[in-house]
């Protein structure tokens, strides 16, 4: 069908009062693709979101979608479909009218809406519900009749608010999967709003960390999570130590020395604005013996793995994550660390 | 698949064809008078052409886009401009004299207001939305046309002498008069200025209401009663019940003549006295018809808060009397107060009771009405007690707004919460019920010698021979060889009554709910003003408005004085707020995310508000039909000014009963109306939930409606 279009974001702002909820960001979504919005909560992510729904307006900036410029056209003018964090079901009408809705607010006949209905909903596996409020649903269910609502006008640009935040961790992995096979069979444009850095690892082509009203970082979820550009994405996407110290070289080999301790990082390229590393849990292996700097606090038990909190001369414990069988090390045992070569990475803010 | 909505300006050359037709053809001017608009301009009236070539002119300009918006509104500004100037100084135009404005000059007005707010929309006010834009500016020159306008035409009136030129010192003369603030019943027996009277009333009834409901409300919460039935039975009882009734019921129970007073003067030697007359009875009329509504108020902040805060209490080792104490009654203050400042508010504008009830207790809502309708009209004297009696109740209205805005505790999380509230203490158990029982009592008594009274003789006087005779004067019906005619003496009030109350309501909830629509759904420039302007109509108590109808349109250009229709605005506007307040709280009930999925679903704000706002707001719909029909009924304050002997109403023919002293056909009529309002709010709750329970049909076979 593909009426899917791209979207892009000029300078846009949005300011209430003097506070500024999204600050100059620019950035695009190709047709066809899956991009989320991540970051904290009050980073300005759903506005973003709004702002291309039309539900605000800009107040600076230009977006546009596939080649028209819509800052100034209102919700209603804009093509553009949302699927509601809470659904936003109308209580008032059946499935089946929920669903009509869109088509008859545009003017379609009733006949051809209620085919385009039919459609949407076996699409989405809810033939046969037709008749039910949504209040006799399932919460996994309201969200399909809220996706097949979406859907049913062919928008060019599909919106999520959190969809999944509503869900139980169970139906949320398969709710999360239903949506990107949804969006890949129609080839949908989605912009899909989370905080949940996991859901936005495993369905997005492409990630926007947004932090304070501006974008942290942008890029595929592997770049994001490999090669973090900042302390906050390093510790907003994924687990990560972070060490302060400074760095030295010898041979082939980087040094990190904090806290009267060095660390060989293997062969890692680093900057001279650089002042700290970012290690992954599960990247630092730690056996009995070393001089006494490092010992075991705590150790937790979470079935797949154990994991060691560990007393550092630095600032802040470490955590290393071991494989479920690995040779235990007692609490309050001096331990020796040991980083995968090249797996540490140096970050200068 | 989606269409864009374009205004193509069709619609404003249609509203300026329709006023262009009235122009030509109906009457321009009111009552009696069939001339059109076409007619007095070949007569030499040029000037009220000029409106006419206005909204034609926006008409053309609007076929070609919105560009020409501002254009169009300076157009509209221009044109409404100059129909007012000419219809209030026609001498400074062509020398004529005034003329009442009729059907061709409101359609001309209404037709500028209306493209008014489409030019406005189309300049980029409101967010460009032309739903908006019409509502608001519609609501908003309705408003002040019709509360605005005529409370400040009445008011000026404080400050003119009787041949309207601007007179000072007379007005400074009439606010210091010794009858409006002598505090000389302090000191001996001598009468209280009017003003000291109002406010005295108005504490006590404040505060005894509050306590009284508060007392209910503990006992219906928290007193482990078997069933709390007749509470609520007791609290829908004042909103049926016209003001002044339980003032006649006083009477005929305290009165010289009473049963009570009667028995005791035979059997217990207390002497007959006039007690009742007075601040007595009145504040008990009052605290009588209040109290129900602070046990409203207070019960509904009693289950707001939440019992595992008391739980809580308890768990940390606090008994049930330190439990009340320490969280129930704290978090119960706001609530307290609020009902304390409703009850004053409440007495400051309550007519019914005083003019039964108050002898030679004057307050200031009496006053003004007899020095508007007694022997010794003096406008100006009655528009300077409108005066203070408007800034008290504006002065409590703002402290209610911004004070108890601020305060209230209460918050529905809509968060499930299954504790269990603890009992109250056993002494403040005992003591509400010390309280409320003679109270209920007392109650049931008064509503007992209403429904008996226009069986009997005459129950005022302990004449207890039963007869039918009160109904037959006011009620009887002849067979003729023309069909029925309804020849009692009531009959005529107590349909215009039914048809003016038919007639505002659905138009006083349309009005209302819409405004409450766009408060609390939109946002544009002006709303906080907006806001306030609709709001006051709520503040202005019911006797400053009919004094200010009788001043404001008496004369040209809006002379409605004498007619039904003055009396259909006079409702639409005293009870709309309601329908706003009802409305916007039933609105924050629904999630902003439905609008905006209607929205994002290519639905305009028309149609989100035909097919998703109204359908939601049903309930909330209903009860402002309810209370806006039964308002219309009960109401007495500013309805006395109004009514004439062609267009009389139920409850200011009442009134003339009681002050004729023929207090059992009064009765008897009170009787009927209360009986008659209980059936119209009984058969609408059982229409309302008939189609619940459809609905739940539709829930139970989900898969037949499917085939549908």
């Amino acid at each position: 069908m593909s009426r899917a279009a791209s979207v892009r974001f000029e300078k846009v702002s949005r300011l209430y009062g003097d506070v500024r909820a999204v600050n100059e960001v620019s950035f695009e979504v190709q047709a066809g693709t899956l991009v989320t919005l991540l970051g904290p909560s009050g980073c300005g992510k759903t506005t973003t979101l709004r702002l291309v729904a039309g539900l605000e307006q800009a107040s600076s900036g230009k977006i546009f979608i596939g080649d028209e410029d819509v800052t100034a056209l209102g919700a209603a003018e804009r093509d553009v479909s949302m699927v509601f964090q809470s659904y936003a079901l109308f209580p008032h009408m059946n499935v089946m009218d929920n669903v009509m809705y869109g088509p008859l607010a545009s003017g379609a006949k009733k006949a051809e809406a209620k085919e385009m209905a039919l459609e949407k909903l076996a699409l989405v596996g809810l033939k046969g519900f037709e008749g039910r409020l949504p209040s006799e649903l399932s919460g996994g269910q309201q969200q399909r009749v809220a996706l097949a609502r979406a859907i049913v006008l062919e928008p060019r640009m599909l919106l999520f608010d959190e969809p999944l935040s509503n869900l139980d961790a169970r139906l949320r992995r398969k709710v999360r999967d239903d949506i990107r096979d949804l969006q890949q069979l129609l080839g949908l444009t989605v912009l899909y709003v989370t905080h949940d850095q996991q859901e936005a690892l495993a369905v997005s082509d492409k990630v926007i960390v947004m932090d304070n009203a501006v974008i942290a970082q942008q890029g595929a979820p592997h770049d994001l999570y490999e090669r973090p550009q900042s302390r906050f994405l390093a510790d907003f996407i994924g687990e990560s130590n972070i060490i302060e110290g400074s760095f030295s070289t010898s041979g082939a080999d980087t040094l990190f020395t904090a806290g009267g301790v060095t660390l060989t990082l293997g062969s890692v390229a680093f900057k001279p604005t650089d002042k700290m590393i970012a290690i992954r849990p599960d990247r630092l292996k730690l056996s009995a013996g070393g001089d006494g700097a490092i010992k075991v606090r705590r150790r937790a038990y979470v079935g797949h793995a154990w994991e060691y909190s560990l007393d550092t001369p630095w600032k802040g414990e470490l955590l290393a994550i071991a494989p479920a069988r690995h040779e235990l090390v007692e609490v309050g045992t001096s331990v020796a660390l040991t980083i995968d070569a090249g797996s540490a990475i140096p970050l200068g803010r | 698949m989606r269409r864009r909505v374009a205004d193509k300006g069709v619609t404003d050359l249609a509203a300026a064809a329709l006023a262009a037709v009235c122009f030509a053809a109906t009457p321009w001017a009111f009552v009696g008078d069939f001339r059109p608009g076409l007619w007095w301009v070949l007569d030499g009236r040029w000037p009220i052409a000029l409106p006419l070539l206005a909204t034609v002119a926006i008409g053309v300009l609007a076929m070609r886009g919105p560009s020409t918006g501002r254009l169009r509104a300076a157009l509209s500004g221009a044109g409404v401009f100059f129909l007012l100037a000419y219809g209030f100084w026609p001498g400074l135009f062509d020398g004529k004299p005034p003329l009442a404005l009729g059907i061709g000059a409101a359609v001309l007005g209404a037709a500028l207001t209306f493209q008014g707010a489409r030019a406005l929309a189309a300049s980029g006010a409101f967010k460009a939305d032309r739903w908006v834009a019409t509502t608001t500016v519609t609501i908003f020159v309705s408003v002040m046309l019709f509360v605005f306008f005529p409370v400040c035409a009445a008011l000026v009136n404080a400050f003119l002498d009787r041949t309207g030129a601007i007179d000072l010192p007379l007005a400074v003369s009439r606010f210091t008069a010794r009858d409006i603030w002598s505090v000389a019943c302090l000191t001996s027996d001598q009468n209280c200025g009017v003003v000291i009277n109002t406010m005295w009333l108005g504490i006590l009834a404040g505060a005894f209401s509050t306590f009284l409901g508060l007392a209910f409300a503990l006992l219906a919460q928290r007193g482990n009663l078997k069933s709390t039935k007749i509470f609520d039975a007791l609290s829908v009882l004042p909103i049926i019940t016209p003001p002044f009734v339980i003032a006649m019921a006083l009477v005929v129970l305290f009165g010289r003549t009473g049963v009570v007073t009667t028995f005791l003067d035979n059997y217990a030697g207390i002497p007959r006295s006039r007690w009742i007359y007075g601040l007595p009875g009145v504040l008990i009329a009052q605290v009588l018809s209040q109290t129900p509504l602070s046990y409203m108020i207070l019960r509904g902040a009693l289950q707001g808060i939440s019992p595992s805060l008391e739980e809580a209490a308890q768990t940390l080792r606090a008994g049930r009397w330190h439990t009340f104490k320490t969280v129930t009654w704290p978090l119960l203050r706001p609530a307290v107060a609020a009902s304390c400042l409703l009850g004053f508010v409440e007495s400051l504008a309550d007519f019914g009771n005083p003019v039964v009830l108050g002898g030679s207790f004057e307050v200031l809502s009496t006053k003004i009405y007899f020095a508007v309708a007694g022997a010794q009209y003096d406008p100006g004297r009655s528009a300077i007690l409108a005066l203070i009696l408007l800034a008290l109740t504006l002065t409590a209205f703002w402290f209610q707004t911004v004070w108890l805005g601020r305060r209230s505790y209460v918050t529905v999380t809509g968060k499930g919460d299954n504790g269990v509230p603890p009992s109250l203490p056993v002494g403040l158990r005992r003591a509400a019920m010390g309280v409320v029982i003679p109270w209920v009592i007392l109650t049931v008594a008064l509503y007992g010698v209403i429904m008996i009274g226009g069986f009997v003789t005459d129950i005022g006087r302990g004449a207890m021979t039963p007869t039918f005779k009160h109904f037959a004067t006011g009620f009887a019906i002849e067979m003729t060889p023309h069909g029925l005619f309804f020849s009692g003496s009531a009959w005529d009030s107590f349909f215009v009554t039914v048809g003016v109350a038919a007639v505002a309501a659905p138009i006083t909830t349309l009005v209302g709910i819409l405004t409450a629509y766009v408060l609390s759904r939109h946002n544009f420039i002006g709303k906080r003003t907006f806001e306030f302007v609709t709001m006051l109509a709520f503040a202005i108590p019911g006797t400053v408005i009919g004094v200010a109808y009788v001043s404001a349109f008496n004369t040209p250009p809006v002379e409605l004085a004498g007619t039904g229709l003055i009396l259909v605005i006079c409702f639409v506007f005293r009870n709309m707020p309601v329908g706003v307040r009802a409305g916007i709280a039933a609105l924050s009930q629904i999630d902003k995310s439905l609008d905006e999925a209607s929205t994002t679903l290519g639905a305009s704000t028309g149609t989100t508000v035909k097919r998703v706002t109204i359908p939601l707001l049903k309930h909330a719909i209903i009860a402002t039909l309810v209370f806006s029909f039964v308002h219309a009924m009960t109401a007495v304050s500013a309805i006395v000014f109004l009514v004439t002997a062609r267009y009389n109403m139920a409850t200011a023919y009442i009134v003339g009963r009681v002050d004729a002293g023929e207090y059992p056909l009064a009765i008897a009529y009170s009787s009927l109306l209360i009986v008659f309002m209980l059936l119209v709010v009984l058969l609408i709750q059982l229409l309302v939930g008939e189609r619940k329970l459809g609905r739940r049909g539709v829930a139970a076979n989900p898969v037949n409606l499917g085939a549908r």
